[in-house]
């Protein structure tokens, strides 16, 4: 080969892997752009959890509701008819929040603080990457604290 | 002299070649900074439709997250239709009593959606329902 053929190769060699670099520096750089879909999940969230916490139910809001399955809970004198009517309302949430999002959206529903006791829904166990909503607080014998994520 | 031409040549091919790759890459983050500039802009107007004083529900002065159905009304003053630039429709469905409440109609109402759930009082008997507020952009 002669010499002007091999600084030919040479440059084309070069200017490949330029390019190849060059590609996958932008296509990484893509992949880091999602802060648009995440703000417009978080108002998603946001408004769901604060929409289901004031829904009327029979004899008040689910966030009544919620209060008082925490009350016969931690009863002494245990109504066990009262707090299962109470905190059947739980299962109502679940197929309240899943009737509201996409088909396959995993989400979590956690209660803690003094009510955590009650019950925790979690059609799909978030692992990595999830969005919350702020907090909704519910006042019990202390705070009740439910925080919903979505996977 | 006939080498040196050549090597210039595919040199050139090649800086031509990257400069189309570098210019669509460049025209495709541009699109996804003006979508990204504009779901954020969508998401300002629902946080904005909630929390319009003329829809939200309020008690002695007291403000709820939620939606007053006995205010809500068409939207057709000319400040909606500044503050609304890009929008074709905003309407309110009631998931609960599949109900849909028109708030502001500009054109065909015909595009892509972007939606959040909302809370829905009803004072006549003090009824709060869950309900999705859509935005129809053109």
């Amino acid at each position: 080969m002669k010499k002007g053929q091999l600084e030919m190769v040479g440059l084309t060699v070069i200017v490949i892997i330029m390019i190849v670099i060059f590609i996958l520096f932008v296509s990484l750089n893509r992949s880091k752009d999602s802060g648009s879909i995440t703000a417009r999940e978080s108002l998603y969230a946001n408004n769901l959890l604060n929409a289901i916490m004031l829904y009327s139910l029979d004899k008040g809001s689910v966030s009544d509701y919620i209060q008082k399955c925490d009350q016969y809970t931690n009863s002494i004198n245990l109504d066990q008819a009262k707090k299962d009517e109470y905190c059947g309302v739980i299962n109502k949430i679940d197929s309240l929040i899943k009737s509201l999002l996409r088909a396959n959206q995993k989400f979590e529903l956690l209660f803690s603080g003094e009510c955590g006791d009650i019950a925790d829904i979690t059609p799909g166990r978030c692992e990595n990457d999830f969005i919350t909503a702020s907090p909704y607080y519910i006042r019990t014998s202390g705070t009740c604290k439910i925080s919903l994520k979505f996977c | 002299m006939s080498i040196t031409v050549l090597v210039l040549a595919v040199f050139f091919v090649l800086l031509f070649i990257g400069l189309i790759f570098y210019f669509s890459f460049s025209f495709e983050s541009f699109k996804e900074s003006q979508d990204k500039i504009l779901g954020e802009r969508y998401n300002v107007y629902l946080s904005y439709i909630i929390n319009l004083p003329e829809l939200k529900c309020s008690y002695m002065g007291v403000e709820k997250e939620c939606l007053d159905v006995s205010k809500i009304r068409k939207l057709n003053d000319p400040y909606y239709k500044r503050v609304f630039s890009g929008v074709t429709k905003i309407y309110v469905q009631d998931i609960t009593n599949n109900k849909e409440y028109d708030l502001y109609q500009s054109g065909a109402g015909v595009g892509e959606v972007y939606s959040t759930p909302t809370s829905l009082y009803y004072p006549e008997n003090n009824q709060y329902t869950i309900g999705k507020l859509y935005l129809v952009i053109e």
